[in-house]
């Protein structure tokens, strides 16, 4: 069962320094006198932000540090002794405690002066951000996000790309300063090779054996989600990419002897990464490609029109797609990747990227014929998981798979 | 006994929606349209001649639902998928989904799949209270009335949205004319009546339920009041799509003299004000309801904490649904700001069947301690 060496990516294991130097990059922010913002991951704005001088910071970032940094569960209990049911999304339990005063990670986010959330994954954005608004008595902007039935329209990005255009003018208001149209093309530039580079160091998870694993993609994908629109994220996934080319030109993979390859959908259970390595271990599973992490790769944008480009990023996004658009990525990602099976992680308290793995687990099998397996846990609440279940389960599926 | 009769009608009316839909169906020969009735436009859909009505998820069981939906959804839409699957739903021409909430999106992505029509309108209801986002609204409504002409084959004119406007806003009036009584010491109805009475309004035509309304009106004054012992208390929440949830509350030494709830004072509370544009009118009404869903805080304070005042209120119950997310979240803020206000308040989350042992002591207790 062991003997097997991980080759962990050397850019994977920068994510730690970057990840600290960001949430100091808001106190020095504060320092220069320049503004803080808590912006939502699939962010609406991070370009807008950056180009306007002010840090945003991420809110569920922080809560999967907490997780991984093991101090989630107090977080937790002072969320939920506020009223704050164990029902509702785990991140924001996480991150409510430390806005309530709990101890918590790098001595909590450094405050905004203002928050900027939108729809385009869950109303719990919504809901959530104007809790912490609420507490930190800090002003709230929320782009409203159309959800897509079959084709995004041009009448939904017009609306989309007004809001944005409306959201730098209110920001204006607070950092004093002209949103630069032609800084913002830039950073729109910027954020548009990022995910260029990111979609290329994916593609190269096609090879066998396979260069970059779950573990090592989960750490890397910070730089897109924390830094769209900076010349360090085109600089780490420039680095990233030579690394999993280099990779793949001297036939190493993520583990040696690979045998079965995997698709994951829904967000890791950060609190128990080391179920990745189950997979690896013992049966030399490898997850080649995860919905979440890709998705912060998927669109293009066109600097030339950068509040509609922004906007279009926004609605493109896997949670706001129909389910047929859905079902066709999925197909297409198992064929061009050649995976055995989908892993399904569902967390309990995360209805929009857990309630339709029933479904589309009936679905992949009934019409595509391709296995999945679901495990129900929670992605930042411990309570919920069960190591032993969870490798019960997993063992049953790779079975299925094959295994012996 | 006669005006037990007239407030009894209500209940009827709501309990036999379903074969009273279908029937009204055949015998007009027109379309019926399931909807979330408080932030569909319903007005649309009257002028085209069709019926609104509003959809409900109490199950026997979940045993289909389950094949598609995890326990963990919102268990309305679960519900309401195994009423589907149950068949219970065939006499439906249309559903008209407001974007909501998650578990709503993630029911209409499976039923889109199982359905395999297109009776399934999802119209985009705003998550914030900008100008742009009301235009934006306004558009959506626009779009929708085109749908629904093409759907109904019936142009609809500014005539016929006026007169759908009226007809609705006379409802809205009378319903607030029932609701008004309730701010006396012994109320004439209970919460369950004026439930049953606003759950009847969304299931008939509204010209019928005006009718019905001006009858009971016209009687209310002459009945035995409801002892003034009970504590006056408030529900707050969601759909309540059985009246059991509240009879449970009135059974437990609680009288319910108001409410915030979708099926309650916010589906009729404001009205549709008549100007030369009717679509935005009818748009600025719906964007403009305090609600979960776009609303900040603030809105669903104000309109909570007016309602506790002029309805003498001494403790407020919201009525929950398990995995109701918005609810749940906006409890957080409407609680702690009823306690700033030192209004009690309690979470009654419930599920079912109905655990009404222990709803019951639940409330009892509450209410013990408000006396």
């Amino acid at each position: 069962m062991s003997g097997s060496t991980r080759r962990t990516l050397s850019c994977a294991r920068e994510v730690t320094d970057l990840v600290v130097a960001h949430y100091m990059s808001a106190v020095q922010a504060h320092s220069e006198g320049r503004q803080v913002a808590w912006s939502t991951a699939v962010a609406p704005s991070a370009e807008i932000l950056y180009t306007m001088g002010i840090q945003p910071l991420f809110p569920e970032n922080y809560a999967c540090v907490s997780t991984v940094m093991k101090a989630a569960h107090d977080m937790i209990n002072v969320s939920e002794a506020h009223d704050i049911s164990r029902d509702l999304c785990s991140y924001t339990r996480c991150v409510m405690g430390s806005v309530l005063g709990c101890e918590s990670p790098l001595g909590g986010m450094e405050t905004p002066d203002v928050l900027v959330s939108t729809k385009n994954v869950c109303i719990t954005y919504l809901k959530w951000w104007q809790l912490m608004a609420n507490a930190l008595k800090r002003p709230l902007y929320v782009i409203d996000c159309p959800r897509i039935t079959e084709e995004i329209e041009d009448y939904q990005i017009k609306y989309v790309a007004e809001q944005l255009r409306n959201l730098g003018v209110e920001l204006e208001k607070i950092t004093g300063k002209n949103l630069d149209e032609a800084k913002l093309k830039e950073a729109v530039q910027l954020s548009d090779k990022a995910a260029e580079l990111w979609r290329k160091a994916y593609e190269y998870r096609r090879t066998k054996p396979c260069p970059m694993g779950v573990t090592d993609s989960s750490a890397a994908m910070f730089p897109i989600v924390a830094s769209s629109g900076t010349t360090e994220a085109v600089q780490y996934y420039e680095r990233l990419l030579s690394e999993v080319s280099g990779r793949v030109k001297a036939g190493v993979g993520v583990i040696e002897d690979e045998r079965f390859r995997l698709l994951l959908s829904g967000i890791p259970f950060w609190h128990h990464l080391k179920l990745f390595n189950y997979l690896e271990d013992k049966y030399k599973a490898v997850f080649v490609h995860e919905l979440y992490t890709a998705t912060w790769g998927i669109t293009s944008l066109d600097p030339a029109k950068p509040f509609e480009s922004l906007a279009f990023k926004m609605l493109f996004n896997p949670t706001n797609m129909p389910q047929t658009w859905l079902e066709e990525w999925v197909v297409k990602i198992v064929k061009d990747f050649d995976v055995d099976g989908m892993v399904l992680l569902s967390s309990r308290s995360c209805k929009a990227t857990s309630i339709l793995n029933v479904a589309v687990q009936k679905f992949l099998r009934e019409k595509h014929g391709i296995p999945s397996v679901i495990l129900e846990a929670d992605h930042t609440d411990e309570r919920a998981y069960s190591d032993a279940q969870a490798k019960a389960k997993l063992d049953i599926f790779m079975e299925i798979l094959g295994a012996k | 006994m006669h005006e037990n009769f007239e407030i009894g009608k209500f209940q009827e009316l709501f309990e036999n929606r379903d074969a009273a839909a279908a029937e009204w169906k055949t015998k007009s020969g027109r379309k019926v349209v399931g909807c979330i009735s408080t932030y569909v436009p319903e007005e649309i859909v009257y002028a085209a001649q069709l019926l609104p009505v509003e959809i409900t998820g109490k199950p026997r069981t979940y045993a289909k639902a389950d094949a598609y939906l995890p326990s963990f959804s919102c268990s309305f839409m679960r519900g309401f998928l195994e009423r589907l699957l149950e068949k219970e739903y065939d006499y439906l021409d249309l559903l008209v989904l407001p974007s909501l909430c998650d578990s709503i999106w993630g029911f209409y992505s499976i039923w889109q799949e199982l359905s395999s029509d297109e009776r399934t309108y999802l119209l985009h209801y705003p998550s914030q209270r900008s100008k742009e986002a009301l235009n934006y609204f306004s558009e959506v409504v626009e779009r929708f009335k085109t749908f629904i002409e093409a759907f109904s084959s019936k142009d609809i004119s500014e005539k016929d949205l006026e007169a759908a406007i009226e007809v609705y806003n006379k409802n809205r009036r009378l319903l607030k004319s029932l609701y008004e009584l309730r701010k006396k010491e012994s109320p004439p109805i209970s919460g369950v009546e004026a439930l049953e009475v606003v759950l009847s309004s969304m299931t008939v035509p509204k010209h019928l339920h005006n009718q019905l309304l001006e009858g009971l009106l016209s009687e209310i004054e002459r009945r035995d009041e409801y002892p003034k012992s009970n504590a006056r208390l408030l529900v707050s929440g969601h759909i309540i799509d059985d009246p059991d949830v509240l009879r449970v509350i009135e059974d437990s030494g609680g009288l319910i003299v108001a409410d915030d709830l979708d099926t309650g004072s916010r589906y009729f509370w404001s009205l549709t004000e008549s100007t030369a544009k009717p679509v935005e009118s009818i748009s600025r009404r719906y964007f403009e309801l305090p609600s979960p869903y776009g609303s900040p805080f603030e809105d669903r304070i104000t309109y909570l904490t007016a309602m506790v005042k002029a309805f003498k209120v001494e403790g407020v119950v919201f009525p929950t649904r398990k995995f109701c997310d918005p609810y749940l979240f906006d409890y957080v803020a409407l609680g702690h700001a009823l306690k700033e206000e030192g209004v009690p308040s309690l979470l009654l989350e419930y599920e079912y069947p109905l655990a009404k042992g222990s709803l019951k002591t639940r409330v009892e207790a509450f209410v013990e301690m408000l006396r």
